[in-house]
């Protein structure tokens, strides 16, 4: 027995060890850096200070997002910064409190509750996960405090209260019906191609793009897919399906899966030596595409964006501003739409104060507004609260491994 | 078709060699270890930061791959030790199964600590031997795969030549066929069940350094390895090494020829051909009758 314990404390002290040395291993991204301390450090002792104004941020830090939400995290604090450095509104400083949602909708609840009621902050920045918006969406709602989600792309999570008396939900990323509608615009109108294949991942996500594709392409164009394939997310090759796509003859691959299968397409067709246009939603790209398969990014490879660093002279200023701040831009598109996000929100202070309602009415009538996305002057209306739709996203390309304009 | 067969038998290889490891534990010891696939995630893991760290410092690739197995291996083989003694030996009273799944906790521990320390993202593997796809007759085939087929055949040789020739594989065999007259022979049958775990968590580990730059790297990766690779042992007959070799190649097969007519039941096709086997062949396709006599 005496033996046995031995045994047990030397593997306890080697499990120890090994989570111990956990920080000095790989993270190549950075994206876990501080991961979810930073939250806490930011949030400790916050009470609330008369001429503080806060903004809460709900947004994954960790978990299989965690890359847009730090990349967002970064744009919008630098977006506070600067905004407290040209004097705030009315010598009130703004503050960001932010908190990890872990990707998990639960957690997400947690915070966003935490953020009305503890924090009592007068605008939410959103999530970067679609479940978590649509599980937390309702308490923000029902608080009065407008939301705008800089990363999740459900369609439905800004129509959920299109109906009410005011809508506070509003959106700065490409929101996923949008998406289908820019590629299939490429490709049938753009392109002149007819004979398409659709190639899905079978989560919730990939299942949606395929009923929007469908419908998008039997709606509008009245046509119909060739070939429709699915792959199961951790797949190793998508051989096969490239091979029916191959024996169909398809002129282009509708791709709708997150960036890790990505990967496994690249580079299964790398493998098969068979190059289809391939045009994806905007996971294709996710640097962690890139940093998975390296070159294989740069050929017939088009996704959908809402910002390349290469679109206007403010998104490539703003692109030099975080390299300059950080060191690196994590991921541009997130880091664009993180900072507009916060813009939106901060610009509605500047013209109506500190009062969430009449933020929220602010952002709504919102008009002559400079984003760095391809967002529009004038975002959002009564109807509309998104502010990228089909009208302004657009295709983008890698080429020699950046993500440009075509 | 060609393609597929040719990839089905890569990915079969794989599923053999990690299947392998079930069969180890099992003629000596009766157990297996349920969390064979954790234990190839944390040694592609351990792998892919050892090989990091090699080559970084401006190590010959062959010869970084070659230590890499080799820290792994041992690595492993320290691990499935300490399974062997805090998950299996103290539940192995007579009748008991909680080996079960102790084995399968001991692995959810695993990929938790393994989420720790390597993060949630799915990690680049880079292949020490490029990128490169060579061509033959229109099927393309990258250099890493031809050299998983060929490891895993070199595997299978040593381990047959352990198994069959060497002494301490004779001793293995023997506790296999009789504990008690094994152990009145002078062979401890307890260390060699250790052995036995050490071996097969190296094999994991292995396996999962041979996968990593073919599936990519990530601390959920092991799940679905592991139960196609029991999968492989199952239709191959857990106690003949050759069969799971066969089982192994038949479900990669299967599971790529499958999916050029339907890829969303590609999984579901592996599983439909268990099922059959069980029924006709329940003791797998080169497995052992047994007669049993009451």
């Amino acid at each position: 027995m005496k033996k046995s314990k031995w045994m047990l404390s030397a593997a306890m002290a080697l499990a120890v060890g090994m989570a111990g040395c956990g920080p000095q291993l790989d993270q190549p991204s950075g994206a876990g850096s501080g991961g979810g301390q930073a939250a806490s450090t930011e949030a400790a002792g916050n009470t609330e200070k008369s001429g503080e104004i806060a903004i809460g941020m709900a947004i994954s830090l960790s978990g299989g997002t965690a890359k847009y939400g730090e990349a967002a995290r970064r744009a919008v604090e630098m977006a506070i910064e600067e905004f407290n450095a040209a004097g705030g509104y009315n010598g009130q400083q703004a503050k960001l409190i932010i908190y990890d949602d872990e990707a998990k909708p639960e957690k997400s609840v947690e915070i966003v509750q935490r953020l009305i009621q503890q924090d009592k902050v007068v605008a939410i920045v959103g999530p970067a996960n679609s479940g978590n918006a649509a599980a937390h969406i309702k308490y923000t709602q029902e608080a009065g405090i407008p939301e705008v989600i800089p990363v999740a792309t459900g369609t439905a999570i800004t129509q959920t209260y299109a109906n009410e008396e005011k809508n506070y939900i509003f959106r700065v990323a490409p929101y996923d019906r949008g998406q289908v509608e820019t590629m299939l615009k490429f490709l049938v109108e753009e392109k002149k191609l007819t004979k398409l294949g659709l190639l899905h991942d079978t989560t919730g996500y990939g299942q949606g793009g395929k009923k929007d594709v469908e419908d998008v392409l039997k709606n509008k164009y009245n046509l119909q897919l060739a070939v429709i394939e699915s792959f199961q997310v951790n797949d190793t090759n998508m051989e096969a399906q490239l091979l029916k796509m191959r024996e169909a003859n398809v002129e282009a691959v509708v791709f709708y899966g997150l960036a890790p299968e990505a990967a496994q397409y690249l580079k299964s067709r790398d493998k098969l030596n068979y190059y289809p246009l391939t045009v994806a939603s905007w996971a294709m790209g996710d640097p962690t595409v890139k940093e998975l398969v390296g070159d294989l990014v740069n050929k017939d490879v088009y996704m959908v964006n809402s910002f390349t660093i290469d679109q206007s002279e403010a998104a490539g200023a703003f692109h030099d501003k975080i390299v300059a701040k950080y060191g690196e831009d994590l991921f541009p598109i997130a880091s664009a739409q993180g900072y507009d996000s916060v813009r939106l929100i901060l610009e509605a202070i500047k013209q109506v104060g500190t009062d969430p309602r009449a933020i929220r009415d602010a952002i709504e009538n919102m008009d002559g507004f400079q984003g760095v996305t391809a967002i529009k002057e004038k975002p959002f209306t009564k109807e509309n609260h998104e502010a990228l739709t089909s009208e302004n996203m657009f295709l983008s390309t890698y080429k020699d491994g950046q993500i440009v304009k075509p | 078709m060609l393609q597929a067969v040719v990839s089905g038998l890569i990915l079969g290889s794989i599923y053999a060699i990690i299947a392998q490891g079930y069969y180890i534990t099992y003629i000596t010891t009766r157990t297996l270890n349920f969390g064979q696939g954790d234990f190839l995630m944390v040694g592609a893991l351990l792998g892919l930061t050892s090989l990091g760290a090699m080559t970084s410092a401006g190590m010959n690739a062959y010869l970084a791959i070659l230590l890499t197995m080799l820290i792994v291996a041992l690595a492993m083989g320290v691990l499935g030790w300490g399974l062997e003694r805090t998950a299996i030996r103290p539940l192995q009273h007579v009748l008991s199964i909680g080996w079960i799944l102790s084995t399968v906790a001991v692995s959810i521990m695993f990929r938790n600590l393994a989420m720790l320390i390597w993060g949630r993202n799915v990690l680049p593997f880079p292949s020490p031997f490029g990128d490169a796809v060579f061509r033959f007759a229109g099927v393309g085939i990258t250099r890493h795969e031809l050299f998983v087929a060929v490891s895993a055949i070199v595997i299978m040789v040593c381990l047959f030549f352990f198994l069959k020739k060497s002494l301490l594989g004779k001793a293995l065999a023997a506790v296999a066929y009789n504990r008690d007259a094994a152990s009145l022979m002078g062979i401890n049958p307890r260390r060699l069940a250790v052995l036995a775990f050490a071996l097969s968590s190296a094999l994991a580990g292995i396996g999962g350094l041979l996968v990593g730059p073919i599936t990519n790297t990530a601390f959920f990766m092991g799940a679905t390895l592991g139960l196609k690779a029991f999968a492989a042992a199952i239709i191959g007959g857990l106690d003949n090494p050759l069969g799971i070799l066969l089982g192994g190649l038949v479900l990669g097969v299967i599971e790529q020829v499958f999916s050029l007519f339907h890829s969303a039941y590609k999984d579901a096709s592996a599983f439909v051909l268990i099922l059959l086997v069980l029924i006709f062949m329940p003791q797998g396709l080169l497995g052992k009758k047994v007669k049993e006599k009451f």
